[in-house]
């Protein structure tokens, strides 16, 4: 297992390395930011200038270089629009992010192993049919429309809640409840067909052939066995709910990650989109990297080479 | 003709893979005859008749069966224009994402060694960055935004998991004696992969490019949305939601019927797929 993890860890540096290259390409591609930086009076040889003194003017190669050196400094670059440290600006939009991600990933899972698990065992019946339909039909939504009608329906027709803006609980039920709409039908067919292959194993057949209540065959026996698929979904919603969730976070003007990259794309403000969309990617792969230890930890049967 | 028969007897043993079939076949319909089939074109601005509500409330009539937007556009037509636009760039984008992730899962796959971990690690690299996050970032870049920019930028944010499926399927097919067979009497590399590897990942191809229309469509829509995809005169049902968004609070019409076409559109793809998947799984009877 050492060796797997060592290895594991290893394939991080040139993904990130291709990362950086991606990123720095489609920064470069945008063009120089000069315009946006000086007046519009300012004359070509201030834009020069300015250009010589941010190192614009030198080739690709060479300013991808000093990018990545940058990077490894921890200094991502000011922002042209908020004229702060990107990083800092990025550090500052993570917890609201993290906090909206949180709720909705704890509800998805929630809802996700109560629905699945109850699909799964009252199988073929009504009611797993009730929810397969549900779950099929909160992945064939689109997450904006989701906002949209929940805004209709909970601000618009009812006004219980606010439709945008950070603060209070209240701020938060809208956009973690669209969100838990589209992960949670995602958790719920994983969990079902998992938890039906389990029940189907030896152990569940001599847990009831002992005489046990179904109610202990099912938590104490099956449930368990479920939970890893639970921790590779996780690993793989957090990501998506963190940075993914920018249509989300812009409807309800949330002031998290999502936004800010999305402000920033608005405003050709490219330190800030460059800055937000490594700190996802990061936190993506550090994801899945938890989840593999995870599942070491998790499941002994799980072999590594 | 056989096989068609087949095909048939076993889509109408399912009724869902028949709900998705017909959906689908609607939908391509309401795209191939979009110019028959709208009442009015979808451009048309009838400044007498803005924000005109669906027939059966109040102020709404047959003209307009499900009311028009504030600039005095035929909901309706546009959603049957929209359609056209959905199924062009999801099959398009789903063409190229799914011949691109084909090439590189068989490459990766079969050879091995360095080609496989530069191919993996761009795909670990590309699966790091949510994809509508990378389409937005870079339609903005390159400020173009005509249907072939929004076609390969949805495939380029997509081909990763044809890649890995493909890459898994190659791994396991590579072991099997009939390829270690061909290997020994001398055979070359892309004769087996044409004629003893390919066949056997057909299967999974299809599956996933059915579920991958569906991802495509829904991917458009949310750009279009955004305002980074579809821009007019063409009309697309993420930019139709996103014109009825400001309307929200007094004409809820707008926004709605747009959103319940994806959501159906949606369903009957994967419903389709769902079926394919079980029909064409070697485990199960199959075609």
């Amino acid at each position: 297992m050492g060796n797997y993890l060592l290895k594991r860890m290893l394939q991080i540096i040139p993904v990130l390395l291709i990362l950086t290259f991606i990123i720095f390409c489609l920064v470069y591609v945008a063009g120089d930011p000069v315009a946006l930086m000086l007046p519009p009076e300012a004359g070509e040889t201030a834009k020069a200038a300015l250009r010589k003194a941010l190192g614009l003017d030198k080739p690709f190669a060479e300013q991808y270089l000093i990018y990545l050196g940058n990077l490894l400094r921890g200094n991502f670059g000011t922002s042209y629009v908020y004229n702060q440290d990107a990083l800092s600006l990025v550090l500052e939009r993570i917890p609201y992010s993290i906090e909206l991600a949180m709720v909705s990933l704890c509800c998805s899972v929630v809802l996700g192993i109560v629905l699945g698990v109850a699909a799964a065992h009252f199988r073929n019946t009504p009611l797993d049919l009730f929810v397969n339909g549900l779950a099929a039909l909160g992945q064939a939504l689109p997450g904006f429309w989701v906002a949209i009608m929940l805004i209709l329906l909970f601000a618009v027709q009812i006004p219980l809640l606010p439709v945008s803006g950070a603060g209070t609980w209240k701020h938060l039920v809208l956009p973690s409840a669209t969100l838990t709409i589209l992960t949670s039908s995602k958790i719920i067919p994983l969990i079902r067909s998992n938890m039906i292959e389990v029940m189907q194993q030896d152990y569940i057949r001599t847990a009831r052939s002992k005489g046990l209540r179904s109610s202990v065959v099912v938590f104490k026996h099956a449930f368990k066995n479920t939970l890893v698929p639970v921790i590779t979904i996780i690993a793989m919603q957090l990501p998506t709910l963190l940075g993914g969730a920018l249509i989300t976070e812009t409807i309800f003007a949330w002031p998290g990650l999502g936004m800010l990259i999305y402000r920033g794309v608005a405003n050709l403000d490219m330190t800030v989109v460059q800055a937000g969309v490594m700190a996802v990617a990061v936190i993506t792969i550090m994801a899945n990297l938890v989840s593999d230890i995870a599942y070491c930890l998790i499941d002994p049967t799980i072999k590594y080479q | 003709m056989k096989k068609i028969k087949r095909f048939f007897k076993l889509l109408l043993r399912s009724s869902t893979g028949t709900t998705g079939m017909v959906i689908v076949l609607g939908i391509c319909l309401c795209a191939i005859f979009a110019n028959q089939l709208a009442p009015h074109n979808p451009n048309e601005m009838d400044l007498m008749n803005m924000t005109k509500p669906p027939f059966w409330m109040n102020g709404g009539d047959l003209n307009n069966v499900l009311g028009t937007d504030n600039l005095g556009h035929d909901i309706l037509s546009r959603m049957l224009y929209g359609a056209r636009i959905s199924l062009i760039v999801g099959i398009l984008a789903t063409l190229a994402s799914g011949i691109v992730g084909m090439v590189l899962g068989l490459v990766s796959g079969y050879f091995g060694g360095l080609p496989d971990g530069i191919i993996m690690r761009v795909a670990d690299a590309f699966f790091a960055i949510p994809g509508i996050l990378l389409a937005l970032v870079t339609l903005m870049v390159f400020k173009s935004s005509g249907i072939l920019t929004l076609v390969l930028v949805i495939a380029a944010i997509s081909w990763v998991p044809y890649a890995r499926l493909i890459r898994s399927e190659v791994l396991r097919l590579k072991e099997k004696e009939y390829v270690k067979a061909a290997k020994t009497v001398g055979a070359s590399s892309w004769f087996i992969i044409f004629n003893h590897i390919l066949p056997n990942v057909w299967p999974s191809f299809i599956v996933i490019s059915t579920m991958s229309v569906a991802g495509s469509i829904l991917t458009e829509t949310a750009l279009s949305f955004l305002g980074v995809g579809i821009q007019a005169p063409l009309v697309s049902w993420g930019g139709m939601l996103s014109d009825g968004r400001v309307l929200l609070a007094t004409h809820w019409w707008v926004a709605t019927f747009p959103g319940i076409m994806i959501t159906i559109a949606i369903l009957g793809i994967t419903f389709l797929g769902n079926w394919l998947r079980d029909v064409l799984d070697p485990h199960n009877k199959g075609l």
